[in-house]
């Protein structure tokens, strides 16, 4: 977050807020896939994307995303059984996943003189994957940096002087570790964009 | 700077700060009742034949685990029904129970084959390895000593995978269900053989008014979970 932070006052203060910088603040859905769903299947309705770029050509520019996408489910009264079938456990499972991806990435916009413009966009960086589950007072909880990428489409819609209507779709994919497997979801944002 | 840009500049700021505190005033919540709490865990000796062993005791006492200088925080009020469940339950998975008015405890102990003890915690304990209290009820057996409730020869959350295979937190009102193989008694290495044992955590905490019920539900939860006693 402070590298976020410092890259985000880094890009505001090269030109102010001229019409090089823009600011993207975005509320998210996700929905899981692969691993992600496995664990947690539910939609996530709590999630949200900061970024903040710059035109370095006039199609393309650079940027740094911070989001936070949290996927949460409930298990019923079920019981589980080890492998080897000696140990059996009942109870309750609240499960959460907090994604907090860390990215740098691309945007090359199409017709950026207009109004409305569709863009692709795509990076890659760091993804923090902190995957809980609770059954009584007892949880279990890994907190694993991810290497990880998005590709994303979406489009900017400027309504008025230097604001506009931001919507896309991002494919987050944070690669397995040692000690973690695999997370993907597709996220859904909406919100505003700040910047020519 | 003109005077627009500044405003424009701060409402960005207030969005990027507003955003976090918004969307965590959002975050979703957990456990809200106490019966959500509850639960239940079994583990058994896969080499103990449960079916040859059909002869059992029980004492009529739940042991409550008090550390020294606390008082009692758990109420008596739901032991009798807590043995009356077990011992139907039991019952019904074709043990016989040894019990009687007049011959002493310890000959009905030698003389049935597993014994079934009933330990609840006075208080919060977490550590790791043992059970809290564990062997406290058994003062009345002749020689037997204690250090400290170690139980040198229980078979701990083997291959559990939950992450907690050889830690332990209880809270104050879980409950123990063991079955100990009487013959497998070691007087002198103080060993006391587990073969089946439930843990039921925090069932006999707070005063909820469906304690009744979850008492109930968590002791068939032990039975349902255990086919293997009905052999």
């Amino acid at each position: 977050m402070k590298i976020l932070i410092a890259l985000s006052a880094l890009l505001l203060s090269a030109n102010g807020f001229g019409q090089f910088v823009y600011t993207d603040v975005t509320y998210d859905v996700s929905v899981p896939l692969g691993n992600t769903s496995d664990f947690i299947s539910k939609t996530s309705f709590r999630g949200m994307t900061l970024r903040v770029g710059r035109f370095v050509t006039d199609d393309l520019a650079v940027d740094v995303r911070f989001s936070w996408n949290t996927f949460y489910e409930t298990k019923d009264f079920e019981t589980y059984t080890s492998e080897d079938g000696i140990s059996s456990v009942t109870g309750k499972q609240f499960k959460y996943i907090n994604s907090f991806p860390l990215t740098a990435g691309v945007r090359y916009v199409l017709n950026s003189s207009s109004d409305f413009s569709p863009y692709f966009a795509g990076g890659l960086g760091a993804y923090k994957i902190n995957e809980r589950r609770d059954m009584g007072i007892y949880y279990v909880e890994d907190m694993i940096w991810h290497f990880g990428f998005y590709p994303e489409i979406g489009f900017i819609y400027d309504f008025s002087y230097s604001v506009g209507l931001n919507v896309y779709a991002r494919y987050d994919y944070a690669l397995k570790t040692q000690d973690a497997t695999a997370h993907s979801y597709i996220a859904f944002g909406v919100g505003l964009h700040f910047g020519d | 700077m003109s005077l627009l840009q500044s405003v424009r500049r701060y409402f960005i700021y207030l969005f990027f700060v507003s955003t976090p505190v918004l969307f965590f005033s959002c975050y979703p919540g957990g456990i809200e009742y106490y019966n959500e709490s509850d639960i239940v865990v079994t583990q058994y000796d896969d080499n103990f034949n449960f079916a040859s062993n059909q002869n059992y005791f029980m004492p009529d006492t739940i042991h409550h685990v008090v550390e020294e200088g606390l008082e009692d925080e758990v109420d008596r009020s739901y032991d009798d029904e807590v043995l009356a469940r077990i011992a139907t339950h039991m019952a019904t998975a074709g043990y016989t129970r040894f019990e009687s008015d007049e011959i002493a405890d310890s000959v009905l102990v030698d003389s049935a084959n597993v014994v079934l003890t009933v330990v609840v915690t006075s208080t919060e304990y977490s550590g790791i390895g043992y059970i809290p209290g564990g062997g406290g009820w058994w003062g009345w057996y002749p020689g037997w000593g204690w250090g400290g409730g170690y139980y040198p020869g229980y078979p701990w959350y083997p291959g559990y995978g939950w992450g907690y295979p050889y830690t332990y937190s209880y809270s104050t009102g879980s409950m123990f269900i063991e079955m100990i193989d009487e013959d497998g008694i070691d007087h002198f290495e103080e060993v006391l053989p587990v073969t089946w044992q439930a843990t039921i955590n925090g069932l006999l905490s707070g005063d909820a008014e469906n304690t009744q019920w979850r008492v109930d539900r968590a002791i068939d939860q032990c039975f349902e979970q255990s086919q293997y006693l009905f052999n």
